[in-house]
């Protein structure tokens, strides 16, 4: 990116300038937003239709972004308000059908780990939704704590006793075996 | 060195990779896919302009009706104005003809006599005014009727 991410926010701020910038801002932020998508709800398919929503949703309230965060932290905080959204919606159609993450963990195409990296997919999986999160945050993406209280609106504190039992938890099931 | 915790879990003996794919070329085609799912829920595109069409059509239409709006209240209005004053114009020239009409059954002497008259009456009602009011006043002094009366 040629322009730092200040400059970026301050173009995205301006509605002269705004259309520009989003542009900029989809090229370089897609990946990571959809990754982080991607391992809350596991389908590609999923993950594609949350990274479009979360664009579209960050367009149309341009005008609430306030440059007291900053334009990745805001981002991936609706990028992480539409996954977990996603999820409760589909909840709902999971206890009906009987198949829930798991099975979708299971079933995905695009899936090309091996069994070490299934089981502990499978582990993260059976975690807290805000665990699985926090677990996300720190381990995979290697988020600082100050940053992930942003996003969450937690405490430091809190996230690191968290993040603290997802550990136990998972080592728990790999130990286990 | 720092005594490790007994209840430490040391994490890093996971797996880090990321065990997930996406298919070729998805993220180089995401751009162009974004803007068409922008362009299904007709939301203004980066970078694109609004439809000119659209854009003049809408004021096109708001032209027109703000034009007729102008043109309904500007009729009403001249109709009102000149149908009250027209109204006016035949009350006054009606009560002129009137004047004119009734000034006709007079001379001047007649006339006169009438301005005359009604001098006198004046004068006798003012007269009769001044009487009273005297009487009024003499009575609350304590003079007695009877006395008043015979003096006037």
């Amino acid at each position: 990116m040629n322009v730092t991410e200040k400059e970026l926010s301050t173009l995205f701020t301006s509605s002269v300038t705004r259309e520009k910038a989003f542009r900029i801002i989809v090229d370089e932020y897609k990946e990571r937003l959809y990754w982080h998508i991607r391992k809350i709800v596991i389908q590609h398919e999923d993950a594609d239709d949350i990274l479009q929503n979360t664009f579209i949703k960050a367009w149309e309230n341009a005008d609430s972004f306030r440059e007291e965060s900053t334009l990745y932290t805001w981002l991936y905080r609706i990028a992480t308000n539409e996954s977990l959204s996603f999820l409760r919606k589909e909840k709902k159609s999971w206890d009906k059908n009987g198949t829930n993450l798991l099975e979708s963990l299971e079933s995905d195409a695009y899936f090309n780990g091996d069994a070490v990296q299934k089981k502990l997919q499978q582990a993260i999986l059976s975690l807290p939704e805000r665990q699985r999160l926090v677990f996300n945050m720190k381990y995979f993406d290697e988020m600082k704590y100050e940053n992930m209280a942003e996003i969450l609106e937690l405490s430091v504190g809190a996230l690191k006793a968290s993040y603290h039992h997802a550990v136990k938890k998972i080592m728990k099931i790999f130990q286990a075996d | 060195m720092k005594p490790q915790n007994k209840n430490y879990q040391d994490p890093k003996i996971l797996p880090k990779g990321n065990p997930f794919s996406v298919p070729e070329g998805y993220f180089k085609s995401f751009s162009e896919r974004l803007e068409k799912t922008m362009r299904t829920k007709d939301l203004p595109l980066p970078g694109k302009k609004i439809n000119p069409f659209q854009r003049f059509s809408v004021s096109y239409f708001s032209l027109a009706a703000g034009f007729l709006a102008f043109v309904a209240i500007s009729y009403a209005l001249i109709h009102l104005i000149l149908n009250g004053t027209s109204n006016n114009i035949s009350k006054s020239s009606q009560y002129a003809t009137y004047i004119d009409l009734q000034l006709e059954d007079y001379d001047d002497a007649l006339l006169f006599e009438a301005v005359a008259q009604k001098t006198e009456l004046e004068a006798e009602y003012q007269k009769e005014l001044s009487e009273e009011k005297m009487i009024e006043f003499l009575l609350r002094e304590g003079i007695e009727l009877d006395l008043i009366i015979n003096e006037l």
